[in-house]
């Protein structure tokens, strides 16, 4: 009894220290438009899963964001020799994995055994970029690492990034057992989630929240030696719906926001005069839309279901282009996106080394009328509709993504540009995942309007679509062999330039290359967007990239308020 | 042997309304691993060996038949979007909706009972009329018009009702039960009238009773009928939930359902249907038992 008022003064010492000696919690709020699926970069299929995945885990040498070069993360240096087969890597000695173990070459090697094991669903394309044969990896120390390549390819170290580095301690069983998707995925304990990045997990209420909270062994120092991250948490809400992000935006409840639609841009625009925000247009890197033509083989595996009649006239090449000179891409870009994107040439945003760097076609839709006559299709009846030699109606149509509204909307701008020159485009908006099974699986479609999100500048990953065997081969996926010349061409053209070392011999096929697609047209390239971005004024050092994940991929070197960095 | 009817009717519900799921889930093109068409770099046999672990190789009625050997030993499936076990998704889940729908619940027949009582007790007056009209105009307002208007208001006080916990749970249950209420005073008002006409209770009116007393009299001997007004008003929330709390970004069972289905997750929706099924089959039941209780037959009397 006679102790309780000395306590109670050592308590209120207590805590008074304690509210002085704290600072605000540095807790940063940004929205998840879908629960992830896998904690690990290797297995990120999605967007949702690669934002949280790379903020877990760190690989050995990253691309840089805003600079788009290959620079150090867990390697401090590397080496090529014997005429770039041969890549030797020193890991940096102050990053640990997010429980206190250092990270060793063996480390490495085991890592980058699960990065190019070709059981696992390894989504980064390692394998491709490397041509389809897996380095041979070895530690050299503990500190050193070799890999050996098949074969000299341009660009190599760029594979390298998003290959996360995992504690082999805790997940060579799991890997050896096939069980390693499960132990890297939201299904694992917090605790067990276990990588090199700024971060590491804390909680996870599916369909709700993530909570991220600093790594304390990261080991990366800002240059006045303060320890990186200087936030604390980070708190990843799961927001599906668009409306409902910009809703939280606007109210306060999320610290960044993006990419954005046109609209809601400009919508920010108010609070940004307000002082709360900012808003940056990164220019057109976001991804480029397109409409194609079903040119699968009339026969065969991987036939087109389609009316032969529709079939003879996507092969006509004249009809493709006429097609092309029909469309204002101007106008598109100015009335879908709101001047928010730029006519596209070509696949490769305008602003990459590797891209055309011709000036956009514009609207000619004189010069597609005399193809279409060139080609026999002629209005005989006087309705407006041109008909083929045979009298069938030049009639087809086009599948797009329903509740996309700037797809529905140039879907809607690309009926009204056809018709000018006599072609009737019916559209028909389909549910997401019908819209990629008519592509991908069954091929039951005529024609279709979709985008290509922009990833790694390198020709290698960014022009992969065009191979005649690829996946993503929109116009005839998947070939087992070219199915004519000019797709022969493409393929030769798109492994020399995958081998050729040599920046302006590589640049001249890729241009080749492009200029052969530009001439076939078998797809038809309209705006890119551009990148749209938001954040609250509360957040420094704030760098918004034109590569993904366009917002944090600084996050290391974020912090809130008007403190210092890392300061109390 | 009634009752026993009764239930094997509601297994037979269930049990219709998963094979409807799963088959209308077959029609639709595509599955939960057609989006990864968009990963071009995952290998063939990678996109094969996925397709295997998951079981979209085999044909519906086997994944249905294996589901529901699992479900019967309490395995409710494994989400290919969440990665991770249904029943952990599911339940709490549940228990938000169940916590909305209740409050929703309190909330209109709260307002919709002594309304309805007010309305019987003076048929053909003018307030009566008015009431019927207000009501008509409210039950004309769809959810999906009114979650957004609500939103609006909310937002131009300065308060952000989205997915701030309780917020978000108050302003559901305000949706939720705003239309429930539109829905449950016509008959409810009908009921009570009923009730207020049956001989005894005119009898007790004329001996002078109270009105309070009459209507505790009106309401028992139409207990019957308010038991199955109250299993359809379960229903009612079950589904206006997939839109309130899709509005509201609320993570509840609704949500979930939604997820599932936009996800194509065949083990998730499977099993959400299945416990939204549950759920509206068992009210009815505990109704059917309610009205069994209150009103036993003519020959156990």
């Amino acid at each position: 009894m006679l102790h309780r008022p000395r306590s109670a003064v050592s308590f209120g010492i207590f805590v008074a220290a304690l509210l002085l000696g704290s600072r605000a919690p540095q807790e940063l709020t940004v929205p998840l438009a879908a629960d992830p699926r896998t904690f690990c970069p290797l297995f990120a299929t999605d967007q949702a899963s690669a934002a949280v995945a790379d903020l877990l885990h760190a690989d050995l040498i990253r691309v840089h964001r805003r600079k788009g070069v290959p620079t150090a993360n867990l390697a401090s240096q590397w080496r090529w020799s014997e005429q770039h087969r041969v890549l030797e890597i020193e890991l940096d000695p102050q990053r640990r994995f997010s429980d206190g173990s250092p990270i060793s070459a063996a480390d490495a090697v085991f890592s980058l055994q699960v990065a190019f094991d070709p059981e696992l669903p390894v989504a980064s394309g390692a394998l491709d970029l490397v041509g389809g044969e897996s380095p041979k990896v070895e530690a050299l120390d503990s500190r050193r690492l070799r890999l050996r390549f098949a074969e000299a390819r341009p660009g190599v170290e760029r594979i390298l990034d998003s290959l996360a580095i995992l504690p082999r301690s805790r997940y060579q069983q799991a890997w050896q057992r096939g069980e390693l998707e499960a132990a890297v995925g939201p299904g694992a304990a917090p605790n067990q989630i276990i990588g090199a990045g700024p971060f590491k997990l804390e909680s996870y209420r599916p369909g709700e929240e993530l909570v991220l909270v600093e790594n304390r062994f990261y080991g990366k120092r800002d240059p006045a030696g303060r320890a990186l991250p200087y936030l604390d948490r980070i708190r990843f809400v799961v927001l599906p719906d668009q409306d409902a992000r910009l809703l939280q935006f606007q109210a306060g409840g999320l610290d960044a926001i993006g990419p954005l639609a046109p609209a809601d841009f400009r919508i920010l625009a108010n609070s940004q005069r307000r002082g709360r925000t900012q808003r940056w247009d990164l220019g057109p890197v976001l991804g480029v839309e397109f409409l194609w033509f079903n040119l699968r083989p009339a026969t065969g595996e991987n036939a087109a279901p389609i009316d032969p009649i529709r079939h003879r006239w996507f092969s006509d090449q004249r009809l493709r282009l006429a097609v092309e000179l029909a469309l204002d891409r101007q106008g598109l870009a100015q009335s879908v996106y709101e001047g928010r994107a730029t006519a596209a040439a070509g696949p490769l945003a305008p602003d990459n080394p590797f891209a055309l760097g011709r000036e956009v076609a514009h609207r000619d839709p004189a010069a597609a009328a005399a193809l279409l006559e060139q080609s026999g299709y002629r209005d005989r009846d006087g309705d407006s509709v041109r008909e083929d030699a045979q009298g069938h109606r030049l009639r087809f149509s086009l599948i797009t993504n329903a509740g996309n509204q700037a797809r529905e909307s140039t879907a809607a701008f690309l009926q009204h540009d056809l018709k000018s020159i006599g072609i009737d485009l019916e559209i028909v908006p389909l549910e997401g995942r019908s819209l990629l099974a008519r592509v991908f699986e069954s091929g039951d479609y005529e024609a279709a309007l979709l985008g290509m999100a922009g990833g790694d500048p390198d020709p290698t990953l960014a022009l992969s679509f065009v191979r005649s065997s690829a996946a993503d081969h929109w116009w005839a996926p998947g070939l087992k062999q070219p199915g004519s010349a000019w797709e022969a061409q493409l393929d030769r053209l798109y492994d020399r330039q995958a081998r050729t070392i040599d920046p302006t011999a590589r640049r001249r096929l890729v241009l080749e290359l492009q200029e052969l697609l530009a001439e076939q047209r078998p797809m038809i390239f309209l705006v890119h967007r551009h990148l749209l971005l938001a954040a609250s004024r509360r957040v420094h050092g704030y760098q918004p990239a034109p590569l993904f994940d366009f917002s944090l991929w600084n996050a290391d070197r974020l912090w809130l308020g008007d403190s210092q960095p890392g300061g109390s | 042997m009634r009752p026993l009817r009764r239930l094997i009717l509601a297994a037979a519900t269930v049990a219709g309304v998963l094979l409807l799921g799963t088959l209308l889930e077959e029609l639709a093109p595509g599955d939960a691993l057609t989006d990864l068409a968009l990963s071009p770099h995952l290998s063939v046999a990678a996109r094969a060996q996925l397709r295997e672990r998951y079981g979209l190789d085999q044909p519906a009625a086997i994944r249905l038949g294996r589901w529901l050997a699992g479900t019967l030993k309490g395995d409710l499936g494994f989400s290919i979007a969440y990665q991770r076990p249904v029943g952990e998704l599911i339940w709490p889940r549940w228990k938000r909706t169940a916590l909305v729908g209740a409050l929703a619940f309190l909330l209109a027949w709260g307002t919709a009972l002594p309304l309805a009582a007010a309305a019987a007790l003076a048929p053909g007056s003018f307030w009566r009329r008015a009431l019927m009209w207000l009501d008509r105009i409210a039950l004309s307002v769809p959810t999906l018009a009114l979650a957004p208007l609500v939103i609006a208001a909310v937002l131009s006080l300065g308060w952000n009702p989205l997915r701030a916990g309780s917020a978000a749970l108050l302003l559901s249950a305000l949706v939720l039960g705003a239309v429930e209420g539109s829905h449950a005073l016509p008959p409810l008002t009908q009921a009570i009238q009923a009730g207020l006409s049956r001989p005894f209770v005119r009898a007790a009116r004329a001996r002078g009773r109270l009105w309070p007393g009459v209507l505790v009299h009106a309401l028992r001997a139409e207990s019957p009928k308010l038991s199955s007004l109250a299993a359809l008003a379960v229903a009612h929330l079950l589904t206006g939930a997939v839109v309130v709390e899709a509005a509201f970004g609320y993570p509840g069972l609704g949500l979930l359902a939604l997820e599932a289905v936009v996800a194509r997750d065949p083990h998730l929706l499977v099993a959400t249907l299945g416990v939204v099924a549950s759920t509206v089959v068992g009210a009815n039941l505990a109704a059917d038992g309610a009205v069994l209780w209150l009103a036993p037959p003519a020959s156990e009397r």
